[in-house]
């Protein structure tokens, strides 16, 4: 029988956006148990790895706004943004910041001792508030360790949620296997949050973790709550050849070049203005297409790439503020950027779709919400603002934590607990996938599917390619079977939790194909080279992804437009 | 929630020993640990001895005396660098990684720390077999 | 280039003692240990268990002890070892769970005890905050160096103190304790105090110097311990002598009026 576990709020994720919303939990009710689980060790998420900034406005008196950064971020996202969600979320960005300052957060400083702010891609103020370029890491740490005030704050590191229960539309809980166990339990609970982040990992060249493996959104889309978005898919124009890893847009926030084989800065001839600093889908286009049309490097397995060129910044600079960047390129390239140009190329970044959520994070099951990545509140459209995501996850956590401590508050009774979903949950996982598992070997369908998404949904997409790619999706569903387990042991097995990540990756995988195929315009990160244009006649509307047993049904609601119409975008 | 799998940790004393791939300061600290162990048992000796016989075995003499320049040579070191005076001041942490402690003033403290030794030594041993001889 | 990896492995449904498995994988000058390991699990040995998430150096996930010297996985590239032969074992100084994987509980509650965290006395303005406080440059610096730590664990395995005292607090948690009690905005040494400067605390630390040895971020415990020791003997000294401790300065405050007050949901 499985064990349970009971509490108030259980929180499913441990980067920015879950660690923020238990914090304002705890904070807000003392007498309600908080639960955050994770499947690694909870100050281990990828957040630490975010590095250039996190966006507010902070400085009025020196010409910022709330509306001009919410003008910006809607202009970033093609117009595709909810224009209210915006408002909302740009009053509530300062404040973020100003918590994380009390907090602990290592703040880079202005000479008097203000919070300084740099320039960032798409932003036409320098807002992006940073802690050198390892933000993320102090930020994490900031936050977990904030987290440590809280006895009402129990985390569990490594462990692995498998669904979320709901009955008549409300939600009653999680199960969650325990790694280092293998046991299932059952959390029980009056709220939950969902923090799991986004699905880098559908792609072989990608800035995320081994751990970004969208879950969270599997989870979310099998108990019938639509995935919003999912064909818009960033590419961080900056990804290190050839493992991925991110170079900062700190790198050309603090004035770094990209240049193609000739030497030239070939963002004039894409955004004469803005330069490198044009939004991430432009900046990343350019570079794909200077690649394709012969004036790129060539780079190891197909990886073909550009320059990113910090030569003329100086070493102090660097030292003082691109540190990390130097570290991974040293490290990982064998490059010293004082010296030498980095090797680039577009990879895959954020996931600007997720779960379908309303404008406070609130998803169409009562009880349930979700914050950060995972989500889709629609503040970035079809292309986010560099450090706007960071400032995204806190907000949302605030938003998310508050709202959930306020309902379990309220909600004594917790109601009937569906016994029947646990049973068939715990014969999913163990008696199908872990016992009964056949199919291919996990490791190679997965090879193959990121190879897939790389190929065929990449920065640029046609209509037969996505449809090739949809095939090879479903065919590898077919080989992939219930997901077979090598490692039949029960503690600490990696291995099946692999395999159930994968289940969830395929699943997530389609969506992004089957939304790309429908939407027959270029909007923001997705573009279409059968159709290059923007539609705002038939295309300014979110998709909405429904599960069936034939695949993804796709509906459409409209975008919430309040002050900015939508007119064309130029950098 | 369980204990399942969980088994004792690889490394207990032998921690001590692990000199391969660490730095000189290392192999101070054990030798700091052995000598004060050593300078331990001496003094139970001595003071269970009454007669003081060791004193006559010329080789005992001098490891005692060894191992007592050293041990108090190698403490003054360490008094200055634990109460934060040689081991230099918070830096930015840039890579390739600079560790004030394994360089600097405290570095240059264990090389003084060897010099005098050997030289105190020297003078000691010379001292001790020209007095018996 | 071909390399043998000899890897620790121990499964405790299985084994009732640990085994070596021998692999040889063929990787290029670039691959990290952490690529090795995963070609091995992906291709050959799907039981192989280990952690790993950021490959980035920044998460702290994959220490372990490689060619006997503590190190991050993804942070060592197989060519800078100069050896065909690299030996993987998991951390010392922690219960082994599985294989390379090892139990980190014992660490975060001692983490915990210490409060790492910002203490102040103004709670109203820690949640809701209405401005920022100033801090210059070099108030920054005195503790930045010390709060770049992801908590890896490297410096507790190699810890020649936590080999023989299991409830020494640590490199890791010491660093942490003087991190935040040197932040100008933190008003909670004192009551970190009671545990650093116990018996388990930070005397217990004899400047071994292998947590700086091994430290994959530049962040230097062994120097960060010996000031938490400088800041105890002192602060104890004026208390014996005048009666007194020394008082931080106090933070200044910069209001942000522009920033709203919260949504009603």
């Amino acid at each position: 029988m499985v064990d349970k576990i009971s509490t108030d709020i259980v929180i499913v994720g441990s980067g920015l956006a879950g660690l923020r919303a238990a914090i304002e939990a705890a904070g807000r009710g003392p007498n309600l148990q908080i639960a955050v689980l994770s499947k690694v060790h909870a100050m281990r998420s990828h957040s630490v790895a975010y590095a250039g900034g996190t966006a507010a406005a902070l400085y009025p008196e020196e010409g910022d706004s709330f509306e001009l950064h919410a003008f910006d971020t809607i202009k970033g996202s093609d117009y595709l943004a909810d224009q209210d969600t915006v408002e909302l979320f740009v009053k509530l960005a300062p404040r973020e910041i100003l918590r994380l300052e009390h907090w602990g957060m290592p703040w880079s400083r202005k000479p008097d001792g203000r919070i300084d702010q740099r320039p960032f891609g798409g932003h036409s103020f320098d807002r992006a508030c940073y802690a050198a370029d390892k933000t993320g890491l102090h930020a994490m740490q900031t936050l977990y360790n904030t987290c440590l005030k809280y006895d009402n704050i129990t985390f569990y590191h490594e462990w692995f949620a498998t669904s979320i229960l709901v009955e008549d539309g409300e939600f009653k809980g999680f199960t969650a296997i325990e790694i280092k166990s293998g046991e299932l339990h059952v959390f029980k609970a009056k709220a939950g949050i969902l923090a799991t982040g986004g699905a880098g990992r559908l792609y072989s060249f990608t800035t995320y973790g081994h751990s970004a493996t969208a879950e969270g959104m599997a989870m979310a889309y099998r108990v019938g709550i639509p995935l919003k978005d999912m064909e818009f898919i960033q590419f961080h124009p900056t990804g290190l050849v050839p493992s991925g890893i991110l170079i900062s847009e700190a790198a050309r926030g603090e004035g770094g070049y990209l240049r193609n084989k000739h030497g030239e800065r070939f963002m004039s001839r894409y955004a004469p203005e803005k330069m490198e600093l044009a939004p991430r889908d432009i900046v990343s286009r350019a570079m794909m297409k200077e690649i394709m049309e012969g004036r790129g490097f060539e780079g190891p397995d197909g990886l073909d790439y550009v320059h990113l060129d910090l030569t003329h910044l100086g070493e102090k600079v660097i030292d003082e503020k691109l540190t990390e960047i130097k570290m991974i390129a040293m490290k990982f390239a064998g490059i010293n950027p004082v010296n030498e140009p980095i090797p680039v190329r577009p990879a895959a970044h954020y996931t600007m779709g997720g779960v379908h959520v309303d404008i406070y994070g609130q998803t169409p099951v009562r009880g349930l919400w979700a914050a950060g990545e995972v989500n889709c509140s629609s503040v970035h459209g079809a292309n986010r603002l560099g450090c706007n995501s960071s400032i995204d996850c806190l907000v949302y956590g605030f938003l998310t934590g508050k709202q959930a401590a306020e309902y379990a508050s309220k909600k004594n009774n917790p109601g009937s607990f569906p016994t029947q979903l646990v049973v068939s949950e715990e014969k999913r996982v163990f008696d199908q996938i872990f016992h009964g598992g056949y199919g291919e070997d996990p490791y190679l369908i997965k090879r193959e599917l990121q190879n897939t998404m790389s190929e065929k949904a990449y920065v640029f997409r046609d209509g037969k390619g996505l449809e090739e790619g949809l095939r090879k999706i479903r065919e590898l569903r077919k080989r992939f079977g219930t997901g077979k387990v090598n490692d039949k042991s029960k503690e600490y097995n990696q291995n099946f939790i692999n395999v159930l990540e994968l289940d969830g990756m395929l699943e997530v995988a389609e969506v992004v194909v089957v939304s790309a195929i429908a939407r027959t315009e270029s909007r923001g990160a997705h573009y279409r080279l059968d159709y290059p244009k923007r539609d705002d006649v038939n295309w300014l509307k979110h998709t909405l992804a429904y599960r069936t047993p034939e695949g993804p049904r796709l509906e459409y609601i409209p975008v919430r437009i309040t002050k900015w119409m939508p007119t064309e975008r130029k950098y | 929630m369980s204990n399942v799998g969980a088994r004792k940790s690889r490394g207990r004393v032998t921690g001590w020993l692990k000199i391969r791939g660490y730095s000189i300061e290392k192999v101070m600290y054990l030798v700091q640990r052995i000598s004060g162990l050593m300078i331990v048992g001496f003094l139970l000796w001595h003071l269970l001895d009454t007669n003081q016989a060791y004193l006559l075995i010329t080789e005992l003499q001098i490891l005692f005396g060894v191992i007592i320049i050293f041990h108090a040579l190698n403490g003054v070191r360490l008094v200055l660098a634990e109460y934060g005076f040689i081991v230099g001041k918070p830096i930015r942490a840039v890579y390739p990684y600079k560790f004030t402690t394994l360089r600097g003033l405290q570095r240059l403290s264990v090389a003084l720390v060897i010099v005098v030794f050997i030289i105190l030594t020297a003078i000691w041993i010379l001292n001790i077999v020209g007095v018996i001889g | 280039m071909k390399v043998t990896f000899k890897i620790f492995r121990f499964n405790p449904a299985v084994d009732s003692s640990p085994r070596w498995s021998v692999y040889e994988v063929e990787v290029d000058k670039s691959a990290t240990i952490l690529d090795a390991l995963l070609k091995i699990k992906e291709n050959i040995d799907p039981t192989l268990t280990l952690r790993y998430s950021c490959r980035q150096a920044v998460c702290g996930s994959c220490g372990m002890v490689i060619n006997g010297k503590e190190r991050l996985a993804c942070f060592t590239r197989v060519l800078e070892l100069n050896s065909n032969m690299i030996t993987i074992e998991p951390l010392k100084n922690f219960p082994v769970i599985k294989d390379l994987v090892t139990d980190f509980t014992e660490l975060f509650v001692k983490e915990k005890t210490i409060k790492p965290y910002i203490i102040r006395r103004d709670l109203e303005e820690m949640m809701k905050p209405v401005g920022m406080y100033l801090q210059k440059e070099e108030e920054t610096l005195s503790y930045l160096q010390f709060a770049e730590c992801i908590e890896c664990g490297l410096c507790v395995s190699a810890c020649p103190t936590v080999s023989i005292d299991r409830l020494f607090l640590t490199p890791m948690v010491l660093n942490k304790a003087y991190r935040f009690s040197i932040d100008p905005r933190d008003e909670g040494f004192e009551e970190r105090l009671s545990i650093i400067d116990s018996e388990h605390g930070c005397w217990r630390c004899h400047f071994a110097l292998a947590c700086s040895n091994v430290c994959p971020k530049g962040i230097d415990p062994g120097k960060s311990i010996q000031y938490l020791k400088n800041m105890i003997t002192s602060h104890s000294l004026l208390e014996l002598f005048l009666g007194r401790t020394k008082k931080k300065k106090k933070t200044e405050l910069l209001e942000r009026p522009h920033i709203s007050s919260e949504p009603e949901i």
